[in-house]
């Protein structure tokens, strides 16, 4: 299906904590732009996972990113911009649902979504979802990001664990942010 | 929510196959954004013109300007300031009148534009205080070419210096870490 082409929107470059920082304090639209265009797919990757309709999914889809633009002042430097897109998406479905007055279900990847673009993929053992991703980084990559991402520690907490200084921690909790990313786009891309 | 399950979600979060979203909602996302982050300078403007007007009512009423005064009588201010002479008197008049509308415009306007005065500062402080003589003169106040150059010099230079250091405080405000 032919797509209409897309208004090209500006691209920045950095990090996403850079980007996020400069669109924070400087309202630096090609800095969203870009925070959107690299993860716009994994949140509507996921939130079709959660969302029965295409309806559905479109709504909190735009809710999840307007929130995002809303709260930006917010945001606190200390956590990856990941992460706390990753707690805005499950908040909105979360809100969404109950304002729908459903139960949170857990609908899996089998689930018939009504997407015309994007029907379902077929599961086979090239395309699944890879867990392996964090596993695939070094012993202390991968402590560092469980340690940042799922147990909130902070990046000197961090830093005194692995005996590093707090700015080589981010710079180790950033990059192997990235290398999960890359691994999970090149999965995508090598079907 | 316990940990594993925390941890359970962000992984499926992470891994979770990536779909394209329609272009029409990408397209809304990044107008909506965009004109957030770019409001129109009209609109700025008139925003900055109703903080300045309630500012300026309040300013009237201590310290005359021109003669000109909204409420009571006597001098106010202007008894303090006549220290540093008659053109020092109206600077420092002119400064108190449109600084303290750009310190409380600093804090009560959006960020986005707050950074639309400051592009565009020349241009909207000189418009806003050439309407605020506009108005005395309106109002048949006593001018004089000279004082008024006097003050609209301190006007604009106190508006300038305040929006700075209101934009400064609340920017340190802002992105310190909560």
């Amino acid at each position: 299906m032919n797509e209409k082409p897309r208004r090209e929107a500006p691209v920045a470059g950095g990090t996403d904590e850079e980007l996020m920082e400069r669109y924070r304090t400087e309202g630096d639209e090609a800095a969203f732009a870009t925070l959107y265009q690299r993860h716009a797919g994994r949140v509507y990757g996921y939130l079709s996972s959660r969302l029965p309709s295409r309806q559905d999914l479109d709504e909190v889809h735009q809710a999840v990113f307007m929130k995002f633009h809303q709260s930006r002042s917010l945001y606190d430097p200390k956590y990856p911009v990941l992460q706390w897109i990753y707690v805005i998406a499950r908040t909105s479905v979360t809100d969404h649902l109950r304002r729908a007055g459903r139960s949170v279900p857990v609908i899996d990847d089998t689930t018939a979504l009504d997407h015309a673009e994007a029907p379902p993929a077929e599961r086979t053992p090239e395309n699944e979802p890879d867990l392996d991703a964090l596993e695939n980084l070094s012993e202390r990559e991968r402590k560092a990001v469980e340690w940042r991402v799922l147990d909130e520690l902070s990046y000197a907490e961090i830093a005194a664990r692995l005996d590093q200084t707090e700015t080589s921690v981010r710079q180790i909790v950033s990059r192997a942010l990235k290398k999960v990313r890359l691994s999970l786009a090149a999965k995508g891309t090598a079907r | 929510m316990n940990k594993s399950k925390v941890r359970d979600e962000f992984r499926e979060f992470m891994s979770a196959e990536e779909r394209t979203p329609p272009p029409g909602v990408t397209e809304t996302i990044l107008s909506r954004v965009r004109a957030d982050l770019n409001p129109s300078a009209a609109r700025v403007f008139s925003k900055l013109l109703a903080i300045h007007s309630v500012t300026a009512a309040v300013t009237l009423s201590f310290c005359p300007q021109f003669g000109f005064r909204l409420l009571g009588e006597g001098m106010g201010l202007m008894h303090v300031f006549m220290a540093f002479g008659t053109y020092g008197c109206m600077v420092a008049c002119g400064a108190l009148f449109t600084g303290l509308s750009l310190l409380l415009a600093a804090f009560i306007l959006r960020g986005e534009e707050i950074r639309k005065i400051r592009d565009n500062r020349l241009l909207t402080l000189g418009a806003l205080t050439l309407l605020s003589l506009g108005f005395f003169i309106m109002v048949d106040a006593e001018i004089v070419f000279s004082l008024a150059v006097t003050w609209f010099a301190g006007a604009l230079i106190g508006s300038w210096l305040t929006l700075e250091l209101g934009w400064m405080i609340r920017f340190r405000q802002a992105h310190q870490p909560t």
